[in-house]
């Protein structure tokens, strides 16, 4: 099997695996407080020391980190959170990129239900925000909003976004910023005590899936959303899931610049093979690799589908990823390519690819060959080609498309 | 192997029957668009004494379901009289590949609008009407 979707999730260390044992068979209390017995006093001092560690990647304090169990609720605490502080107050607009991922904006959506406004950022082709909208609506007087959320590394288009820039156009009118940084962390440096509050998570780094972290700024005051306990600083009760949090900081202390720089040169070596075989495609998300997550690669492919690509290529042990509308249960092309304002008909063909410190060249050569032969075959089946969407282009310029008519009836079935 | 398609499925997308075309065919369906992600030609060679399908090949783009079955519907109908294969449902195309997933439904239906676009262009081809047939 070659994994090459590890944008999605990775493959756990196993020095990350030998990291966490001892706290699933020896050291089985909760992390109690300094007057407790050994194993809690044990455990306190695990979560310390895992806390240490992470804020010192983040550039934080260890006291403004709170462990939590992943992306999704670090990200539904920072949204929610500050919308429910400031439930009574008018100003109720909260903003993020429109390439934010789900439970960003999916925590919208429910907080817009509830009664908050919320605003989407433009983006532009290359998925980086608007800085001109950003500051429209943030310098406004009469609607100022609670929050912006914008994403560092974007995991469909690798985009890599300049959060200085952004959290300084929200400091200049005092509008918190929230980062999503869960595609990013250790692997492009990001100083949080920048923002105001930052979402990492341990299962992109060869860590545990389930464990997550969000750096609040101090003083910031959000509502939690689980209560039940005085862990975590009070903001979120629960036992700590130490196993996974002591994994989280193993994985993330083992997850050097090195191992950016392996995963870098795999990329660029799948780039330029890219470019030599596989003809009539195009990158989405910046072309300047520097502007892009270290170990990202994604592309559209013309005249084939996402679905069969990413089948033909699981049927030969290699595992990728697409955003095409067909391998979607909604049968709805990603938002993201959407958002930089690519068309359905084209993003059907995506694919990307997210390579790990355990490929090789031999894989990605592999890969690459195996590619080009699938694309071929797809391509001397199907009628699209050149002429086709030249004449399709024509079509929808004089506005006499066919009708799209079978796919609306599905739209809801996931939500 | 984990999918979510069948057995019959799996086998027809990676060994697809009847892809290709027909010069001058003699009947020929298009329907589909690039936006919902399948596209789907279907071409006939129809014996005019018969009324048989002698041969048929279809062009597909699309997902591995929108694969699957217009390989299935080309295998159906060939052999058949047009009045026959005018006949053939959704529901026996998604049936014959060992059933479909809900939201690929419409897959199936595809295939098979595109078989009797094709005979109807035939029938039109030689003076008839589908209501002579159906």
């Amino acid at each position: 099997m070659v994994y090459l979707d590890n944008n999605a999730s990775t493959r756990v260390d196993q020095a990350v695996i030998d990291a966490m044992m001892p706290y699933f068979t020896d050291i089985v209390s909760p992390p109690s407080s300094d007057y407790g017995h050994s194993f809690g006093v044990e455990a306190k001092t695990a979560l310390d020391s895992a806390r240490e560690i992470i804020a010192s990647k983040i550039n934080v304090n260890p006291s403004d980190i709170i462990f939590t169990s992943g992306q999704a609720e670090s990200n539904n605490f920072a949204i929610k959170g500050i919308a429910y502080a400031n439930r009574d107050k008018e100003e109720n607009l909260l903003v993020a990129s429109s390439v934010s991922h789900s439970t960003v904006l999916d925590s919208l959506k429910t907080l817009e239900k509830q009664g908050f406004s919320v605003i989407l950022l433009k983006v532009d082709s290359e998925g980086f925000v608007d800085r001109d909208h950003l500051r429209e609506i943030v310098s406004s007087t009469n609607k100022r909003p609670l929050l912006v959320s914008v994403p560092h590394g974007n995991v469909e288009i690798g985009t890599l976004e300049n959060i200085e820039e952004i959290a300084s156009i929200c400091h200049e009118f005092n509008v918190p910023i929230h980062v999503e940084a869960t595609y990013s962390f250790c692997k492009v440096p990001l100083d949080a005590s920048a923002t105001d509050m930052t979402t990492i998570t341990s299962h992109l780094i060869h860590g545990p899936k389930g464990v997550g972290a969000l750096y609040i700024r101090k003083g910031l005051k959000l509502q939690r959303l689980i209560d039940g306990g005085l862990q975590e600083n009070k903001k979120r009760g629960g036992t700590e899931n130490l196993p996974g949090i002591v994994g989280f900081a193993k994985a993330a202390e083992l997850y050097t610049p090195e191992i950016n720089k392996i995963t870098q040169k795999l990329r660029d070596y799948l780039w330029n093979v890219f470019e030599q075989k596989i003809p009539d495609f195009q990158v989405t998300g910046p072309f300047d690799r520097d502007k892009r997550l270290p170990n990202h690669f994604s592309v559209v492919i013309s005249y084939v589908e996402g679905e069969s690509i990413l089948l033909h290529l699981d049927i030969l042990d290699f595992m990728i990823a697409t955003g095409s509308a067909c391998s979607s249960k909604q049968l709805k092309a990603s938002h993201v390519l959407s958002a930089i304002g690519l068309p359905t008909e084209v993003s059907h063909g995506s694919v990307r690819v997210g390579v790990s410190k355990f490929n090789t060249q031999e894989e990605l050569d592999q890969f690459v060959n195996h590619l080009a032969s699938i694309v071929a075959r797809l391509r001397e089946m199907s009628p699209m080609n050149a002429e086709f969407m030249r004449e399709w282009e024509e079509m929808k310029a004089q506005g006499v498309v066919p009708k799209d008519n079978h796919h609306h009836e599905f739209e809801d079935l996931e939500e | 192997m984990a999918h979510i398609y069948s057995k019959e499925v799996m086998d027809l997308f990676m060994n697809p029957k009847n892809m290709g075309e027909i010069e001058n065919p003699s009947g020929l369906g298009k329907v589909g668009n690039p936006v919902c992600g399948d596209v789907m030609w279907i071409y006939l060679q129809v014996n005019e004494e018969t009324d048989i399908i002698e041969d048929i090949k279809v062009k597909t783009f699309g997902c591995v379901a929108a694969i699957a079955t217009s390989s299935k519907t080309t295998e159906m109908a060939k052999g058949k009289t047009v009045t026959e294969a005018y006949k053939i449902t959704k529901k026996q195309v998604a049936d014959d590949l060992g059933g479909l997933p809900k939201q690929k439904m419409h897959c199936s239906n595809l295939a098979v609008d595109a078989l009797q676009r094709a005979i109807i262009n035939y029938l039109e081809k030689t003076g008839r009407s589908v209501e002579e047939i159906d």
